[in-house]
Order: structure tokens, then C-alpha cells, then sequence
């Protein structure tokens, strides 16, 4: 190899991370990309990016390969090589996600990514999903739900393992029925700091899409409903405990609250404990839910039995 | 060649899908690229088959947990024709997927069809198979008895989705049917009830319409929508209707991202109950006219002075009030006379402010962190009086986070969170209080090698003068997936769930007090899955293993004193010993390449240690074909 060439392939390495984020060069358009890269081309009318060269309206930098990959003069010129190209498996996370924000980011449902917990731990838009090899038509992820969100969140696996558990793992639902993974607002229940990334139905808890008839107004509110929220009593992706309950055993999950004591509750005397007439040495006493079977909320009777 | 495609498509499906319930089988049939049909091209695929079901021991508890039945089933389909040149007449994609129909209990169907620039159009439609025998697992009394059906449906519909100018139609409708376990007034007393079996009939209607704007580089977002209840169950009327705005203004550059969203939900539901205790001359009925007006807004302000630098700040606000004129009457048949009582005012206000940042000192190094304070004021009456006092308390947190993401070599990250947070006055003794909590991850990457490991601790201790409540859980998780051949994967995980509480109780038993009791409860949860995969030829195996056992705290027997009250209920209650697990084995052949024949078994194993009422042994399995035209 002569020297001038030699000096022209350390130069281009040395460069490399530069142009891979700022590829300069004019836009040469997505069928010169075919030409070396058939496989992509010629599925890519089932990938959501082909409207933008379908609409034939966008500016070269917006549509087509080079809307992500930049403008593919260099890369040609040199028959190819990551050097010369946006090529993500190079790019941070960080600048993965900056680059994908050029078109995504006027999404509201993107509008807190920036301060979301994958953000801040470094997980990026490639960490998740795959333009190329995706393996939904619909958001293309690298991989399905729940099996994607599993990759990291190996407790969550195990939680939704559990006997009682929401139906994620038969396929009724998935995690992003819940959860936005770009971020969300601050939640309007417990302090609005914890939990992170769990979605609003419109400003309540996305518990109450579904489980609706909880939602009310009712007349007698169960006050911990509103205020602390779902998680007050249930874990929500899966228990050993029926109902998703956080305690085997309910009575014991209501005592710790309905203690007395301190300055807790909504008048700030403790939540009231139970009255002399519950003998908890009695079994009909000790199943709380029985009687106070609108534990939700009640619209006849001030103590949830009706 | 075509070994090599359909083996990839096959580990890359079944490795999408370990750990699931054993059918629909992942395998796809046919043609990779699909078929060509003028300018459009199709893929499509069904399995049908049939499911089989032996069980023993408790089946109300298996159809609690588990609930696969017997029968013919279209196990999953799916249709997908996408135009090539994206000019198609109706659409340039439509796609259609099944699961489940024709009696599974979680059935589900979906479609999307669009035409680029004109219209985005989807249906998603879900149907959950509910049954509870009342169980609450230490053998319940048969509360809560339901045997119903949850129907979801979602459509969204955009209007010229590319487009400065967008139109959002929706409607979604979520039922609750079947029959449940309910209570009614006593007919001897007007202070007890009698449980009595209802339908159950609940419904909500929602109905969106919205659009977007782009403007100046401004987003414009708004929504209209509403959503309306009703509940016809026997027993009472409970019709509503939940009114909301949603309005969000998005605004992006280089250098600082803007945003605010808005919403306002006039909640409002009219109810009536008639209830009658004929023999003690009792009548007691509810009426109203409910109302729950929410409002929040948030404002997020993010900000790149660099490349390396990251600040983001979000500001909330909350404001919900549940207020109404309804009325409680209890009339005496006997003397006419009527008591009434108001609602109950509950209101909460929470504002709360956090900023967070991320900085990248090196390429291999990162830190972030994090202020957070918030400011929650509830206000209640105590009692059902129109002139009772307004009584009103303020909780405050703050909060700090801190962490780091090292990669100290290739292929090696390194991630450490830490979150300390401080309430002032929390809501229950089981709030949030003072809390800490720690989370670390490791993870190794290389080739198609993926190990990682997870800890987090999280403690909270919410102490006061008379009670206590200390929670601590710890959980500790490692995985590997390892997928060295295209015939051959490998996935792992284990995870230990410990969650230790102790809890300050007082309660009564035998008119007796019992105060400053301890409630202590212990839980050891160990989780493991294996799985693994692989082909010889046409035939392709997966073999997997969930294992969920809480190891409980040692003792022998369910009433061996540990800690707290000397009451035999209470030491049952003090921790949960149990094992469920369920092995799975698939099998699929490629007969041709539009034909598959696929059989599976899965096993249910659900066994308690102190108690065997609720244990069961389910025996589930399928046979399918799996085909394409």
C-alpha cells in the first residue's frame, strides 16, 4: 500500500467518530443506497420510514436513508465503511436519541424523555428498537413485549410469574399498556414523585382505564384511593396473594393503617381503628373484605358495606 | 439456505417469547418476504388447533390463575399487506392479528390500516375471561365471588398523520359483565346487610376528538374527550358522565426543549340506591348528584449548554376536589323520621417541582442527580354534616437522587442509583417516609452473550410514638441469555424478592384491647426461569422451566410464634410459604414451507405449605397446525 494511502486510511480512522456523527458530503438519495444494500431496500416499504419517501415531499435530510444515516456522498466515494456514514452502532445512546428527536420529538407522548429514568441510566432509542430488524410492524421493537422490557427487568419477569398476576404473559396485555418507557408527567397520586414512567389516563391513575368502576366520585371515598393510589394495597404486576393484595392475609394489610395512632388520616388523628365490636380472635372478623365489600368507595354506606 | 431462514426466524421468535404460556406457537410459516399481489405484498399466517385440560385438586383456584379450558381454538393469526410503492388506492398497510378466539380467556384482536399522508386507523379489542371463587389465600369466606367478562375495546383514528395539520378521532369501550357477589341491607336491620348474588353490568363509553398544529416550530396538541359511566348492577343506578380537556404545547431546538400540558376532568356521576329493611320498618336510600373536578399542569423545561450536559426541570400541579350535594337518608316507616348526611369533602392539592441532570465527564463515565420537592395539602371533613369543619394538613418531601454509568472496559457497564427521600406528614403509616433507595446493575455484553445483574434495596421507616412501620425489601436478579448457533439458545433468570414489614397494630378480640401490637411479615420469594432452544432439521424444541417459591421464615408450622400478637391468626398471618411452577415443552415441524404441525405440554403446580384446600395440579397441552395460503 503506498504511504498516501496509508496516511489517507489512519487520517479517516482517526476522524471516524466525527464524521460518523456529521457526515458531510451531498445527499445522493435512498436508490443509490440499493445498489450496495438490497436487503434493506427491498423490504423497507413495510418499515414505517418509507411514508417519508413515499410522500416524495420531504427535503432530502428528512426522508429516506440518509433522513437517519446523513448524506451518503462520502460513504459512496468509498465504497462503503462506518467511517463514512451516521452508522448508530457507533453512536452513544445519547446522540442515537438526539438524532432520532429531529423528527420524534413533537410527540406528547415523547415530550419528557429528557428527564425520564432510560435517559438518565443511558438507555437510548436503539436499546429498544431496531429501524432494520424489528420485529413489530407497529413502534418497531427489537423485540416483543414483554420479552423486550424482561432484557433488563429481570424482577419484573419474576413478579409476572407469580400465581396471581395481570395477564401479560398470555398476551392480553402488554407493558406499555401502563407504562410510557419515553417518560411521563409527574404522577397526580401518592407525592407525585414515585412511581416513575406509569401513564395517566388522562390525570388519573392508569389503574382506572380498566378497572373503571373504581374510578367514581363516590359519596363515602376510601381516602387512601385517591390520595397514595392503587399501590396503597396491591402490587400491581403479580403476587403470591390473591388479588394482587400486598399482605396474604387482608386483615392484617388493613390493621397496619387501621392503627389509631399518630397524626395520620384525613383529619390528621390517625386513621381509626376498629371498634370493640370486630373480635379479631373471631374468624368472621378477620376476612375485613367480607363486610366492607366496597372497600373502593361506596355510594350508600359511609363504611364501604354497601 | 432456507434451513439457515427459518431457523433464525424460529430462534429469533422463540427467543421473543420465552417464558410465556406454551401456545400460540412463535414459528412463522411461509415466505419471508411474503407473496406479491399486484402492487401489494402479503404475509399472512394461522394456527388453529386444539387445547386440552386435566386438573386436580382445587380447580377454582386453577381457573383464578391460570384458566386455559378444552377446545378448538384459532390459537393466533395474522395478516399483513403493505403496498410496495407506498401509493396504494385504500391503503398502503393493513394489518391484522389474532389470539386466542373461540374460547380462550384471553382473547384478543387487532387491525391498522393507513394510507400514508391521509389517514392512521386502529382497532384494538380485548376480552379477559374473570373468575374468583372469594378466595383470599388463607381460605377464604367466599367474598367477592365474580365470574364475569372484561370486553376492552380501543379505535383511534388520525387524519392526515404526516401532515402540519392533524385530526384525531376515538372511541373506546370497556365492559364489565357477568355475575358477582354483592351485598343489600338487611331486612331485620338497618345497620347489617345480607351478601346476595347480582349481575354485574358496568359500562364505559369514551369518545375523543382532537388535533395538532405545528406552528413557529411549536407543537400544538389539544384533546376533548369524554367518558361515560354506568353502572346498572342489581341494586343501584350509577350513571355519569367524565368531561376532560387536554391541551399541550411542545416546543423543540437545539439547545432547549419547552413543553406544558394542561388537563381539566369535570367528573360527575348521579346515583341511586333504594334499600329497604322491611321487618325493622327501615328505609334507607342515597341520592345525588357527584362531583369530581380534576385539574393538572405540567411544565417541563429541558436544557443543553453542551453536548455533555443534560438539565432537565419539571413542574406539576394537582388539584382534585370530591364534593357533590348527595343525600343519605335513613327514614323510619314507623315515625317518618329522616336523618340526612352530606359528603364528605375530600380535596387534595400537590405541587411538586424536580430538576435532574446528567453530565458526561468521560466517554466511559456519567453521573446524574436530582432535587425533588413536593408539596401536597389535603383538606377533609370528618363528618357527614353540611356545616362540619374543614380540616386540612401538608405533607412535604424532598427528595435527592444521585448515580453514576461507568463502562470501565468493552462491553462491561456499570450502573449505581441512589434516592433518599423525607416526609414531613405522611397520608398512612405505610407511606412514604423516610426512604432510601439503592438500585445497582451490571452488564455484560458480548457477541450474542448477555449477563446482567440487579440489586436494589429499598427501605422505608415511618416511625411514630406509638406504633412503628418499617418496610425493607431487597431484590437481587441475575440473567444470562446466551445464543452461541443459530440452532441452539439458551435464557436464564433468577431473582430473589425479600420483603420484610413490621407494622404497629392495636385491634380488640374478645372486647379485650390489644394496643401496641406488632404486625410482622415476612416474605422470601425466589423466581427462577430456564429456557432453551433448539433445532435438528425440520423439527425445533423449547423446554421451559418458571419456578416461584416464598421460602417463608423457617417455621414448621403456621401458628409457631415468631413475633408480634399472641393470637393464632396473627401468626398465620406472618408469612406465606408456597411453590407454583410450571414446566413447558413446544415441539414444531415444518412439514412444508406454508405448513407447520406443533404440539405442546405445560404443567401448573400450585401447593401450599400450611394449608392444602387451594392447591392444584393442571395438566394443559395443545395440538396445532400452523399454515399459510
Amino acid at each position: 500500500m503506498h504511504s498516501t494511502a496509508k496516511l489517507t486510511l489512519f487520517l479517516a480512522v482517526l476522524a471516524a467518530p466525527a464524521l460518523a456523527q456529521n457526515p458531510s458530503g451531498k445527499f445522493v438519495g435512498s436508490t443509490v443506497c440499493k445498489a450496495c444494500h438490497p436487503d434493506v431496500w427491498f423490504r423497507f416499504y413495510k418499515n414505517a420510514h418509507f411514508k417519508s419517501i413515499a410522500s416524495e415531499k420531504e427535503k432530502p435530510e428528512n426522508t429516506g436513508c440518509e433522513g437517519c444515516h446523513g448524506p451518503g456522498e462520502a460513504h459512496v466515494k468509498a465504497h462503503g465503511g462506518k467511517a463514512t456514514i451516521r452508522a448508530f452502532s457507533l453512536l452513544s445512546p445519547k446522540e442515537a436519541t438526539t438524532t432520532c428527536l429531529r423528527c420524534h420529538s413533537e410527540s406528547l407522548a415523547r415530550s419528557n424523555i429528557h428527564r425520564s429514568v432510560h435517559t438518565l441510566n443511558d438507555v437510548g432509542c436503539a436499546q429498544c428498537h431496531s429501524i432494520h430488524k424489528a420485529e413489530t410492524p407497529k413502534f418497531l421493537l427489537a423485540k416483543r413485549e414483554p420479552e423486550l422490557c424482561y432484557g433488563c427487568h429481570t424482577d419484573i419477569r419474576a413478579q409476572f410469574s407469580m400465581p396471581f398476576k395481570h395477564r401479560v404473559n398470555e398476551g392480553f396485555m402488554v407493558c406499555s399498556d401502563c407504562h410510557n418507557p419515553h417518560g411521563t408527567s409527574s404522577p397526580t397520586w401518592r407525592m407525585a414523585a414515585r412511581p416513575h414512567m406509569v401513564k395517566q389516563d388522562v390525570n388519573e391513575e392508569a389503574c382506572l382505564k380498566c378497572h373503571f368502576d373504581k374510578r367514581g366520585p363516590f359519596a363515602f371515598e376510601h381516602p387512601p384511593v385517591r390520595v397514595e393510589g392503587c399501590e396503597a394495597c396491591h402490587s400491581p404486576h403479580g403476587s403470591t396473594n390473591s388479588r394482587l393484595l400486598t399482605r396474604p392475609v387482608v386483615f392484617t394489610m388493613c390493621l397496619e393503617c387501621h392503627n389509631g395512632v399518630g397524626a395520620f388520616g384525613r383529619t390528621g388523628t390517625g386513621v381509626p381503628m376498629l371498634s370493640p365490636a370486630h373480635n379479631m380472635a373471631d374468624p368472621r372478623y378477620q376476612n375485613c373484605t367480607n363486610c366492607h365489600m366496597r372497600i373502593h368507595g361506596s355510594n350508600a354506606d359511609p363504611l364501604f358495606m354497601r | 439456505m432456507r434451513f439457515t431462514i427459518l431457523a433464525l426466524v424460529f430462534f429469533s421468535l422463540a427467543a421473543a417469547l420465552s417464558g410465556q404460556v406454551v401456545a400460540p406457537t412463535p414459528n412463522s410459516v411461509g415466505p419471508t418476504r411474503g407473496d406479491d399481489w399486484k402492487n401489494y405484498n402479503l404475509i399472512n399466517s394461522f394456527e388453529t388447533g386444539y387445547r386440552f385440560l386435566s386438573v386436580s385438586g382445587n380447580q377454582n383456584k386453577y381457573r383464578s390463575d391460570v384458566n386455559f379450558g378444552n377446545g378448538v381454538r384459532l390459537l393466533s393469526s395474522f395478516i399483513g399487506v403493505n403496498s410496495k410503492e407506498g401509493h396504494g388506492l385504500l391503503f398502503d398497510e393493513f394489518i391484522f392479528s389474532t389470539q386466542g378466539l373461540g374460547g380462550d380467556p384471553y382473547e384478543s384482536a387487532s387491525v391498522r390500516v393507513q394510507k400514508n399522508r391521509i389517514y392512521e386507523y386502529s382497532l384494538l379489542w380485548r376480552k379477559n375471561d374473570y373468575y374468583n371463587p372469594g378466595l383470599t389465600t388463607d381460605g377464604g369466606q367466599g367474598q367477592h365471588l365474580q365470574d364475569t367478562s372484561t370486553t376492552l375495546q380501543d379505535n383511534n383514528l388520525t387524519l392526515f398523520p404526516q401532515s402540519k395539520v392533524k385530526f384525531f378521532l376515538g372511541y373506546s369501550r370497556s365492559m364489565q359483565d357477568g355475575a358477582g357477589i354483592s351485598t343489600l341491607l338487611s331486612p331485620t336491620s338497618s345497620s347489617d346487610f345480607v351478601p346476595v348474588l347480582t349481575n354485574i353490568r358496568q359500562v364505559q363509553n369514551e369518545y375523543r376528538v382532537g388535533g395538532e398544529f405545528r406552528f413557529w416550530g411549536m407543537t400544538l396538541n389539544w384533546l376533548r374527550g369524554w367518558q361515560d359511566f354506568k353502572d346498572d348492577s342489581t341494586g343501584q343506578v350509577n350513571h355519569g358522565t367524565s368531561p376532560y380537556w387536554q391541551v399541550a404545547l411542545v416546543r423543540n431546538s437545539q439547545w432547549i426543549d419547552i413543553n406544558g400540558r394542561f388537563t381539566y376532568t369535570a367528573g360527575r356521576r348521579t346515583f341511586l340506591t333504594n334499600q329497604n329493611a322491611a321487618e325493622a320498618h327501615q328505609q334507607v336510600f342515597t341520592f345525588g348528584d357527584a362531583r369530581r373536578p380534576v385539574a393538572t399542569g405540567n411544565a417541563t423545561v429541558s436544557i443543553f449548554p453542551t453536548t455533555k450536559l443534560t438539565i432537565a426541570n419539571h413542574t406539576s400541579f394537582y388539584n382534585i376536589r370530591t364534593e357533590g350535594d348527595s343525600t343519605y337518608v335513613q327514614l323510619d316507616n314507623t315515625t317518618g323520621r329522616a336523618d340526612f348526611l352530606y359528603y364528605q369533602f375530600l380535596g387534595i392539592r400537590t405541587f411538586a417541582n424536580d430538576t435532574d441532570f446528567d453530565y458526561k465527564l468521560k466517554n466511559w463515565f456519567d453521573v446524574h442527580g436530582g432535587y425533588e420537592y413536593s408539596d401536597r395539602r389535603i383538606a377533609a371533613t370528618s363528618q357527614f354534616l353540611q356545616s362540619s369543619p374543614l380540616y386540612s394538613q401538608t405533607n412535604e418531601v424532598n427528595a435527592g437522587k444521585v448515580g453514576f454509568r461507568a463502562r470501565p472496559f468493552s462491553r462491561f457497564t456499570v450502573t449505581v442509583n441512589a434516592e433518599f427521600g423525607r416526609a414531613s406528614r405522611p397520608f398512612t403509616p405505610k407511606s412514604d417516609s423516610n426512604y432510601n433507595l439503592l438500585t445497582g446493575r451490571l452488564d455484560y455484553r458480548w457477541k450474542t452473550l448477555q449477563l446482567s445483574a440487579w440489586s436494589q434495596a429499598n427501605y422505608n421507616d415511618n416511625s411514630v410514638l406509638l406504633s412503628d412501620y418499617n418496610s425493607h425489601s431487597r431484590t437481587y436478579a441475575g440473567s444470562a441469555a446466551w445464543s452461541p448457533v443459530k440452532w441452539f439458545g439458551f435464557d436464564a433468570s433468577y431473582s430473589k424478592l425479600h420483603l420484610e414489614t413490621l407494622g404497629g397494630i392495636n385491634f380488640f378480640a374478645n372486647n379485650v384491647l390489644f394496643a401496641n401490637q406488632i404486625s410482622y411479615y415476612l416474605s422470601n420469594l425466589h423466581v427462577g426461569t430456564l429456557s432453551t432452544r433448539f433445532s435438528v432439521r425440520r423439527f425445533d424444541f423449547y423446554v421451559g422451566y418458571n419456578r416461584v417459591q416464598d421460602a417463608g421464615d423457617g417455621r414448621n408450622t403456621p401458628t409457631q410464634v415468631v413475633a408480634g400478637p399472641d393470637l393464632p391468626a396473627f401468626r398465620a398471618a406472618q408469612t406465606f410459604p408456597l411453590t407454583f411452577q410450571s414446566p413447558q415443552a413446544r415441539i414444531s415441524v415444518r412439514i412444508s414451507e406454508r405448513l407447520r404441525w406443533n404440539a405442546g405440554y405445560q404443567y401448573f403446580g400450585y401447593h401450599e405449605e400450611f394449608s392444602s384446600g387451594q392447591n392444584y395440579l393442571a395438566h394443559t397441552g395443545y395440538t396445532s397446525l400452523l399454515w399459510s395460503f
